[in-house]
C-alpha cells in the first residue's frame, strides 16, 4: 500500500472543513479503505468531536512528534468502522508544536500501512497551514458560495499552485437550492469561473450536518440525507469513479421562472 | 566627445546634448541652428542633457540660443538632480529619464489569484482573468484576454500615454500614468463586450475596443 495524502483546506475559516474531513474519511473508509483521518488544526481540534471519539484520546499529534509516544498508540479506531482511525491534534498547545518537516515525516510513516490520509487544515494562510500542506499529494479547497470565501478560496488556491502541490481540487460547500433559484446567491458556475478549477462535489445546505456534529456521527452515516450523499459523492470520485453531479433544484414558483425568461427593466 | 542631435516628436523639437562640457556643446547647437534653426521656429523643446556641467548660467545661455530662433524651452530631462535644479530654477520643467521599456511583452497565463501581483516594466498580456484582489502593474499597456475584476496599472509610474484593454472590464481600480480611476459604485456592468481604457483631457475614460 502507498496511502495517498490529501490535504482539506479553505482559506476563510468555517466553511465546512472539518465536517468534509470526518465525512469523506468516513465514507472512504465505508468504500472498504485504511483511512487516518489527521487533525492538524492544532489547538483547536474539532475533528475528534464530528467523528465521536473525543472521549477516547489518550495521546495526540504533538506527543507523538515529541516522542512522547509512537504512532501507533495516537491512532484511535472508528467505533464503527475498523479501518477507520483518527489522529487528533493536541488542545493545549499551538500551531508551532509541528513543523511541516514533522508531519511529512508522520505521513511518512503511516504511508505503507494505509490507502488514504485526510489532513484538515486550520483557517488561514498562516503557519499551520503550510504545515497541513507540506505532506499533500492532492489538495481539496472548501468554499461557500459567498463573495468573502470565494475571494479567500482564490488566495489559497494561488498560494497552493505556487508551491507546485496543485491541482487544486474545489468543493463547493452549503448551497441553498432556494437562493441559488431566486439568484441570490452564487451559482456553482459563478465560483467556477472565478476560481478555474475542477470541481470535486458540491454539498447542499442541511439541517442534519449540525445535528450529526453535535452527536459524532457523521452525516454519511445518515443514508436519507442529501449532504451525506454528497460527500458519498466525493469519495467515489476520489477513488477515480464518474459520479454525475447532483441537480440542486429547489422548489421554483412560476413567477421565479418567468422573472428569469424576461429581463424586467 | 559631445555631439548633439536634433529630434522632432509629437510634441515638438527634442534636442539631446550627449555630455562633454557646455560652452563646446553650446557652440555645436549654434552651427546646426545656423544651418537648419528656421525649420524649428515655434516649437516647444524638450532638452535632454546628458552632462553634468549644465548650471543656472549654462543654461540661460542655451535658452537664450533657442529664443533666439523663436524656439521655447519647456522641459529638461537629466539623471543629473544639479542640472534638473539648476532647470527649475529657470522656471523650466525638470524630469529624470524614464528607463527605457523592455521591447517584448510578459504574456502570463491566468487566472491572476487574488494576492498574486504581476509586475513588468513593459507590456503585459495576461491569458485568462485577473481576479478580485489580483494586480498587474506594467511599465506599458496591459492587455488582459479574459476578465478583468482585479487591479490593473499600466504606464507605471508616469507614463499616461498607456492603455489598458481587457474583454470584459470590471476592475476594482484602474491606474494609468499619473491617472487614477474606480469604477461607479454598486455598478456591475459585466456583458458590456471588450474595452479599453485610456487618459484623455485628464481623466481615465473608458471606450469598446473596436480594433
Ligand atoms: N452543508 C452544511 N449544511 C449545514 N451546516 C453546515 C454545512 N457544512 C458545515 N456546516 C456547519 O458549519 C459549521 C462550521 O463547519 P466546520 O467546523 O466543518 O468548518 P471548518 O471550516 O472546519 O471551521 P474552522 O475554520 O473553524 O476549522 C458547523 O457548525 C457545521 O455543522
Ligand atoms: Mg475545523
Amino acid at each position: 500500500m502507498e496511502a495517498k495524502v490529501i490535504t482539506i483546506t479553505s482559506g476563510k475559516g468555517g466553511v465546512g472543513k472539518t465536517t468534509a474531513t470526518a465525512n469523506i474519511a468516513t465514507a472512504l473508509a465505508m468504500a472498504g479503505n485504511t483511512v487516518v483521518a489527521l487533525d492538524a488544526d492544532i489547538g483547536l481540534r474539532n475533528l475528534d468531536v464530528m467523528m465521536g471519539l473525543e472521549n477516547r484520546i489518550v495521546y495526540d499529534l504533538v506527543d507523538v512528534v515529541e516522542k512522547r509516544c509512537r504512532l501507533r498508540q495516537a491512532l484511535i479506531r472508528d467505533k464503527r468502522f475498523p479501518n477507520l482511525f483518527l489522529l487528533p491534534a493536541a488542545q493545549t498547545r499551538d500551531k508551532s508544536a509541528v513543523q511541516p518537516a514533522d508531519l511529512i515525516r508522520v505521513c511518512e510513516e503511516l504511508r505503507p500501512e494505509v490507502n488514504f490520509i485526510l489532513i484538515d487544515s486550520p483557517a488561514g494562510i498562516e503557519h499551520g497551514f503550510h504545515t497541513a500542506l507540506a505532506p499533500a499529494d492532492e489538495v481539496l479547497v472548501i468554499t461557500t458560495p459567498e463573495v468573502a470565501a470565494v475571494r479567500d478560496a482564490d488566495r489559497v488556491i494561488g498560494l497552493i499552485e505556487a508551491q507546485e502541490k496543485g491541482p487544486v481540487k474545489l468543493i463547493i460547500n452549503r448551497i441553498k437550492p432556494e437562493m441559488v433559484a431566486k439568484g441570490d446567491m452564487l451559482t456553482v458556475e459563478d465560483v467556477l469561473e472565478i476560481l478555474a478549477v475542477d470541481l470535486v462535489g458540491i454539498v447542499p445546505e442541511d439541517t442534519s450536518i449540525i445535528v450529526s456534529a453535535n452527536k459524532g456521527v457523521p452525516v454519511v452515516l445518515d443514508h436519507s440525507s442529501p449532504s451525506g450523499q454528497a460527500f458519498k459523492n466525493i469519495a467515489s470520485r476520489l477513488l477515480g469513479k464518474e459520479v454525475p453531479f447532483m441537480e440542486l433544484k429547489g422548489r421554483e414558483n412560476i413567477l421565479d421562472r418567468l422573472s428569469k425568461l424576461f429581463r424586467f427593466q | 566627445m559631445g555631439g548633439i542631435s536634433i529630434k522632432g516628436t509629437r510634441q515638438g523639437i527634442t534636442i539631446i546634448i550627449n555630455g562633454g562640457e557646455p560652452k563646446g556643446a553650446l557652440k555645436d547647437l549654434a552651427k546646426q541652428l545656423a544651418s537648419s534653426g528656421h525649420f524649428l521656429r515655434g516649437n516647444e523643446v524638450v532638452l535632454e542633457i546628458g552632462s553634468d556641467y549644465f548650471g543656472v548660467q549654462e543654461l540661460e545661455a542655451l535658452c537664450g540660443l533657442l529664443k533666439r530662433y523663436d524656439m521655447n524651452p519647456v522641459k529638461v530631462i537629466s539623471e543629473s538632480p544639479d542640472v534638473r535644479r539648476a532647470a527649475q530654477a529657470l522656471g523650466l520643467e525638470a524630469n529624470k529619464p524614464t528607463a527605457k521599456r523592455p521591447e517584448y511583452a510578459l504574456v502570463k497565463r491566468g487566472p491572476i489569484r487574488s494576492g498574486q501581483s504581476v509586475n513588468y516594466d513593459g507590456t503585459v498580456l495576461i491569458i485568462g482573468d485577473v481576479n478580485p484582489g489580483g494586480e498587474v502593474i506594467a511599465g506599458g499597456d496591459i492587455i488582459v484576454w479574459g476578465h478583468l475584476k482585479g487591479m490593473a496599472y499600466a504606464g507605471a509610474p508616469d507614463d499616461s500615454s498607456r492603455r489598458i484593454y481587457a474583454l470584459s472590464l470590471e476592475p476594482t481600480l484602474l491606474r494609468i500614468g499619473n491617472y487614477l480611476a474606480r469604477p461607479p459604485e454598486g455598478e456591475t456592468s459585466p456583458g458590456k463586450g471588450p474595452e479599453t481604457a485610456f487618459v484623455q483631457e485628464n481623466q481615465i475614460v473608458v471606450e469598446p475596443w473596436e480594433h
